[in-house]
This record gives structure tokens, C-alpha cells and sequence, in this order.
């Protein structure tokens, strides 16, 4: 459906996106993830025929975007950055306005737009002025109006910013219904969104791509053990404690108060080393009041791809 | 063409819901009506000629207050992200942008007819002289109003955009006032490219084809240069 190939672009003498390459099938949710600032709104401005790739080639439907960027256009619908919108309309005349710049015909269009009426949830907010409206609805307007044609692709630049955690989850259910036949681009600087919402992530770094991967895959290899929180009660000294549990692994933030003791112990493989924890403390006659394994979580992924990433260009 | 009539459309209801717009038509229709009724209660004249010589000068204030927001201010918010992203070409977009511009001049101008009525009622105005002198206000609007959206489409500040394109019509409005002290060589060139030698020659009532072409020109190379302009956000 969508295929990149050494997508390069310049501003001047600022280089945004130093060749990105992927492949989106057609029926899939992919997240675009990334540090602000990472290439992720220039990948969908270029996606959505807005501007041209310095060099590199971007195939929508097997079509060129160079050569054939009208038809593209028809095919993609976008909610650009900070969605956009004109203040002074209605809620029901612009998206008519977008169905006349859509060129859809005047019979289909009452359907059209109370289809996305019902699918945004807008049907209260129809006969409003959309400069009254909060910024959740004002988001919903600019999702209906990316869907009103009914695209095969759908390209959305933070769909869900500024919206309350309960709007976040409707919009959520919203993109994975239409995920279901069409397919969704989003990007986010939300990981939670990504695990969520989408079946794919790409990260983007620096104008790179620093992993591309599904989101189970992603999940799994770093479900890892990140470190154990321990809290024993019936230890007085630090040295001591450093001393027991020093063939469990390395300890940080040891905190002794009224003979309780909690710590963390870090260990170099990752490996869950809790039984070696609990059979120390056993031995040594000693009180377990807590033992958790903190899995590693996708924030600490996304944190050492992106910070891996910077420290290879110094 | 239906894309240009939809992206009219939608500017003209917005102009239609916008005070400005009202501030605008109201000023333009106060002058030309003080000069007007001045000459004729005052002189005693059955003729537009005084109202028809302050239009270049309230047209330099007026359109670059018009065109100034068409282009900079969808720049500025990213609608025109959105709208080049629809199914619609950059020159599409310029030419609904000017038509939307140029149907609110003419709809000024259209008010003024009441003036033609007034005189045509207690006088005997020169019919055919206030037709080529419309005639003449709209082309002459036309130009100021391409020229306001290059201005425009410049920059994504409406104070730039507001400033430059009064530069270039202040420019061109002084052209033929400032012939005597250029060089001789060149007067000519300065002459012709002012845009009062063109409006005052349609204005005697005479439609010479070339003044018609120096402003369709003027029209057609500012909104080449506009297109141009949205071009370059593509590389």
C-alpha cells in the first residue's frame, strides 16, 4: 500500500529525514514514534503530497507521489499538525465544504457527512461554530473531516493531542475500527497510544529509523526483567544487606528506617533472580514484606533507542 | 473550474461573517460619497469623474487590507496545509483567492451605482464615460489585488504582507508623478509602468487595448508569482 524508499529531505541546510525506508500493508495501524523534532510530521507532509522529498521514492497505491500527486490525494485523508480548521464555520457546513473539495457528488453527500457525524460522535456539536467548541471536538472535526471521503489511507499528525484520557479512548476505538479495512498512519510522542492503538511501530530518531517492529515483538524483547524491589524487615546496617545480597546482583537505593529495608537490585543479564532473593532471605531468618519484578517498559525502550541513537553522531 | 467556485464560495461566506469587511465597505462608500455629493451639491457636476479619481488612492489602502490575510493567514494557521492536500492545484487556490478578492471590489463598486442613479435622474451624466470608467476601476482592481496576494503569499505575517504589497502599489502609483524628474531615457518605461497613466487614459472613456493589456499582464504576472511562491514549500 505505502512503500518508502531512501526518503531524504532538506530545509535549507537543516537535513530533517537522512533516509528512511518502510513498507505498510494495506489493513494496518502504524504508529509513527518518535522525539519532537525526530522527522515525523515531514514524513507525513511528504506522505500527503503537501511537499516533495528532496530525494528518495514514496509509493502510495503503486502510484508515484511525484508523478501522480492528484490521485494520491484522493486516496489519503490527513489531519495535518494542530488541526487546523476554519474558526468561523459551522461544524456541518465545513465538512460540507469538504465533501465539495473531495468532489463528492451532491447526492451522496448528506451521507457521507452524518457517517462521520456518527462515527466522530459530533452529533451534538453538528450546528456549532467551531471556534465555541473545546479542543476534544475540534479534533473530532478534523478526524471527520479526514474520513469523509472514505480513503484507503488515513494519515493522522497526533490525533489524540489535547484530548482528556477519556476522549483519548474513544478516538482509540475510533482509529482501530477503521483500522480494521483501511490503513492508519499516526504518529505520537505518546508510547501508550502506540501499544494501545497500533499493530506497528516505527521510531524515528534524528531523521532515522531506529527500530520497526509489531508491537507484540517489541513488547516481548523487552519484557525483560528490569530490576527487583525488595523491602525485608529485620536489617540494621547497609553493609549488611550489601553483603547478603551480593550474589543477587548489584544494589541501588538502599533506604534502612525502624529496621525495614528496601532496595533494588539490578542485575547485568536481566535475568529474574527473585527464588535467589527469597531463598537468602529465608536463610538468614530474616522477614519478606515485598518482592516485585519490574518489567522493562516501552518508555525505557524508546528512551535508549532515541539516546543510543544520539550518542553514536557525537 | 468547480474547485475554484467551491474555495470562492467559502471565502466570500467568510467575508460575509467577518467585521473587518464591514469596517472596509463602509469606509470605501463614505469617502467616495463625501466626494461624491461635494462636487455635486458644491460644483454642481453630473459626473463621477471626482469619485472615480480618489478610487486608485482608497484602492492602496484598502486592498492590501483585503488581500492581506487570503494567503499569510492560512500559512500562518496551516489551513492551507489542508487545502493543498485536498484534491486541489496551487492554482486553483490562487485564482479562487483572487476571484473572491476581486467579486467584494466589484461588489463595492456595484454600491456606487447609486450614485449613477442620483445624477442620471437630476442630470444628463456621459453614460459611456462612467462605463469605461467602471470598466477602468476594475481592472485596476484586479491588479492591486494580485498584486496584494503576491504580497500575501510571501511571508505568514499579515503586517509584512499589508506593508509590502502598499509598497509596490505606492510604487507604481507614483510612476507617472515622479516622470519629470527620472532621466528622459527611460521616462517612457517609468510611464508605462505606472499604473495611473493606465486608469486616467481608460478614464477619459477611451478603452485602448493597450492599457487593457499592461493590467491583465500585471494581473497574470503576480499571480504567477504567487503560485510560484506556494510552490516552493514543496522542495
Amino acid at each position: 500500500m505505502i512503500e518508502v524508499q531512501g526518503l531524504k529531505k532538506n530545509y535549507g541546510s537543516f537535513t530533517a529525514l537522512k533516509g528512511i525506508d518502510f513498507t505498510i500493508n494495506k489493513g494496518q495501524i502504524v504508529g509513527f514514534l518518535g522525539p519532537n523534532g525526530a522527522g515525523k510530521t515531514t514524513t507525513m507532509k511528504i506522505l500527503s503530497c503537501f511537499m516533495y522529498p528532496t530525494s528518495g521514492e514514496v509509493k502510495i497505491d503503486s502510484k508515484n507521489i511525484l508523478s501522480k500527486p492528484d490521485e494520491i490525494r484522493r486516496l489519503i485523508g490527513y489531519l495535518p499538525e494542530h488541526n487546523p480548521l476554519y474558526e468561523e464555520m459551522i461544524v456541518y457546513s465545513y465538512l460540507s465544504f469538504v465533501c465539495d473539495m473531495r468532489g463528492i457528488p451532491k447526492s451522496k453527500k448528506a451521507d457521507a457527512i452524518s457517517r462521520v457525524i456518527s462515527i466522530t460522535g459530533l452529533s451534538e456539536m453538528a450546528d456549532k461554530t467551531i471556534n465555541v467548541l473545546s479542543k476534544g471536538y475540534r479534533q473530532r472535526v478534523g478526524l471527520a473531516q479526514a474520513m469523509i471521503h472514505d480513503p484507503m489511507v488515513l494519515i493522522l499528525d497526533e490525533p489524540t493531542s489535547g484530548l482528556d484520557p477519556n476522549q483519548i479512548v474513544e478516538i482509540r476505538n475510533v482509529l482501530k475500527e477503521i483500522g480494521k479495512e483501511k490503513t492508519v498512519i499516526l504518529s505520537t510522542h505518546i508510547l501508550s497510544e502506540v501499544e494501545h492503538t497500533c499493530e506497528r511501530a516505527i521510531i524515528i530518531d534524528n531523521g532515522k529509523i531506529v527500530t520497526d517492529e509489531n508491537i507484540d515483538v517489541l513488547k516481548k524483547g523487552f519484557s525483560d526483567t528490569d530490576h527487583i524491589d525488595v523491602v525485608i524487615k529485620g536489617i540494621e546496617s547497609k553493609d549488611y544487606v550489601e553483603k547478603l545480597f551480593s550474589n543477587c546482583g548489584s544494589l541501588q537505593d538502599i533506604v534502612i528506617e525502624n529496621s525495614i529495608c528496601s532496595f533494588k537490585v539490578i542485575t547485568d543479564d536481566s535475568s529474574d533472580n527473585r527464588e535467589k532473593i527469597f531463598g537468602t532471605v529465608v536463610k538468614n531468618d530474616l522477614v519478606l514484606l515485598e518482592l516485585h519484578a519490574k518489567p522493562r517498559s516501552l518508555e525505557k525502550l524508546f528512551q535508549q533507542l532515541t539516546y543510543e541513537d544520539k550518542a553514536d553522531i557525537k | 473550474m468547480r474547485n475554484i467556485l467551491k474555495i470562492v464560495k467559502r471565502e466570500i461566506f467568510s467575508m460575509i461573517t467577518t467585521s473587518g469587511t464591514y469596517v472596509v465597505a463602509g469606509l470605501f462608500l463614505l469617502l467616495t460619497g463625501w466626494y461624491f455629493s461635494s462636487s455635486l451639491l458644491v460644483r454642481n457636476r453630473a459626473d463621477l469623474d471626482s469619485v472615480f479619481s480618489i478610487i486608485p488612492f482608497l484602492f492602496m489602502f484598502f486592498i492590501p487590507a483585503i488581500t492581506m490575510k487570503l494567503i499569510a493567514e492560512e500559512k500562518k494557521n496551516g489551513i492551507m496545509e489542508q487545502m493543498l492536500t485536498f484534491p486541489v492545484s496551487d492554482v486553483q487556490y490562487v485564482i479562487g483567492k483572487f476571484l473572491s478578492a476581486f467579486i467584494f471590489i466589484a461588489a463595492l463598486l456595484l454600491f456606487t451605482l447609486f450614485y449613477y442613479i442620483t445624477i442620471e435622474i437630476i442630470g444628463e451624466p456621459d453614460t459611456g464615460k462612467i462605463i469605461a470608467s467602471y470598466i477602468s476601476a476594475l481592472f485596476l482592481g484586479g491588479a492591486l489585488i494580485s498584486i496584494g496576494l503576491f504580497a500575501s503569499s510571501q511571508s505568514s505575517d499579515q503586517i509584512t504582507s499589508y506593508i509590502v504589497s502598499f509598497s509596490i502599489i505606492f510604487v507604481l502609483y507614483l510612476a507617472d508623478k515622479v516622470v519629470n524628474v527620472i532621466p528622459f531615457e527611460i521616462q517612457n518605461v517609468v510611464l508605462y509602468l505606472g499604473t495611473d497613466t493606465h486608469y486616467r487614459n481608460m478614464l477619459r472613456g477611451v478603452i485602448d487595448s493597450r492599457d487593457i493589456v499592461y493590467f491583465i499582464s500585471i494581473i497574470l504576472l503576480f499571480l504567477f508569482l504567487t503560485a510560484r511562491n506556494l510552490e516552493k514549500r514543496k522542495w
